[in-house]
């Protein structure tokens, strides 16, 4: 049931992240909403190669516009490491470089985002200042949590790469809001800079994300 | 077009390097089997370079010689054909066009080797190593990010459907509306 007045939402620019957002750039500059997603996948019906494509899109767009194919672009084919053999795929030094790769690769990606640079885009003939931020990050669960870092299996004790719900708890419905504790990148950080990351499931590589404005 | 190419051109690719240069692969793999045997390898490689680089110059082009090869290697991508084919359009258009030098590639292959060299600002993409685990050296493949954003707001409808600014919606349920809820 809803009721007059209330709030509601629909694209990305009504949404309380693009508010908060707009908020934090200078007035008379505009907000570009980044979208990125990635998915490795294979090229060949073997599934002998695998090519890990990023992609980009804009989240200023109008939805139904967006998702045709055209408004999208190619970012970039991210490095997918090559192991020996088995033991040598499950060891941590492997997994550990994967991840170092994954985000030394963003690193260079998001690279003119990360010092909170305007750029100067001519839309219709007027200069227009704006402020890209990082909006979506689209990925699977294997992905996501390698985006966030967080322990990949599901028996880890916080599985969920958003909060900080315990395993035993991730199925209840009746948990009150202030039993939900999500993770941000302040109380990550903070358990890494501490070295206590085990007690918040995540990996010891060094987040790009944190670094984003 | 360029945005096709784009997308297109590994395909090509795969095509050519599958059907044609196979052989082409093979010949100079045993070339440079030789080459180590009898200790010269460095020198011969250099020569080799030499001999190649020519040609990589004259083709950095920023866009086609004219406007024959350009349709035909969009109506190429587009259609998807198979280097057969396109060579066979090639040879057809040769025979039926009369002209004294043909405007078209001398093949497919060569034009998709063409396509490859040709210098598209926002398309060019950088290599940056990434990581260096057992020995190997592992890339990113990239694009710049704003050039990658530059080129989806170049589509010309697209800004039409650009959003600027924070709106703040609202639910509002008109009176006739409530009525009916009412009713019901």
């Amino acid at each position: 049931m809803k009721i007059d007045g209330e709030r509601a939402y629909s694209e990305q620019n009504t949404g309380i992240w693009w508010e908060n957002a707009e908020k934090s750039i200078p007035d008379g500059s505009k907000l570009l909403s980044i979208i990125l997603y990635s998915d490795a996948t294979n090229v060949d019906t073997l599934g002998k190669s695998q090519l890990h494509p990023i992609y980009i899109s804009i989240g200023n767009i109008k939805n139904w516009r967006r998702n045709k194919s055209d408004a999208k672009q190619l970012l970039g084919y991210l490095p997918i490491l090559q192991a020996k053999d088995k033991s040598e795929k499950n060891s941590t030094n492997f997994k550990k470089a994967a991840r170092q790769a994954f985000h030394e690769s963003l690193k260079v990606l998001l690279e003119p985002l990360l010092s909170n640079i305007s750029i100067n885009l001519t839309l219709n003939n007027e200069k227009i200042q704006f402020y890209p931020r990082v909006s979506v990050v689209i990925a699977d669960w294997p992905e996501a949590a390698t985006y966030c870092l967080t322990y990949k299996s599901t028996m880890s004790n916080f599985p969920c790469h958003f909060c900080l719900v315990p395993r035993k708890d991730i199925a209840n419905i009746n948990l009150r809001n202030n039993e939900i504790i999500p993770r941000t990148h302040d109380n990550m950080r903070l358990n890494f800079n501490q070295n206590s990351r085990s007690s918040v499931c995540i990996e010891d590589v060094y987040n790009t994300f944190w670094d984003l404005p | 077009m360029d945005y096709e190419s784009s997308h297109e051109e590994p395909s090509d690719n795969l095509d050519s390097e599958v059907n044609e240069s196979f052989d082409q692969n093979m010949s100079t793999f045993k070339d440079d089997e030789t080459n180590q045997n009898e200790d010269i390898f460095e020198n011969i490689l250099e020569n080799s370079d030499l001999n190649e680089e020519p040609e990589v110059e004259i083709e950095m082009n920023t866009s086609y010689p004219n406007e024959a090869y350009a349709d035909l290697m969009t109506l190429v991508i587009k259609h998807n054909l198979n280097n057969a084919t396109g060579n066979a359009i090639i040879k057809f258009f040769n025979k039926h066009a009369n002209l004294s030098t043909s405007p078209l590639p001398k093949s497919i292959e060569k034009g998709c080797e063409f396509m490859d060299k040709m210098n598209v600002p926002h398309l060019t993409y950088n290599k940056t190593c990434v990581i260096k685990y057992n020995e190997e050296e592992y890339y990113l493949h990239h694009r710049s990010l704003i050039n990658c954003v530059k080129h989806i707001l170049s589509i010309p409808d697209i800004l039409k459907y650009f959003m600027q600014k924070f709106e703040c919606l609202k639910v509002i349920i008109n009176f006739s509306l409530r009525f009916m809820l009412f009713l019901y």
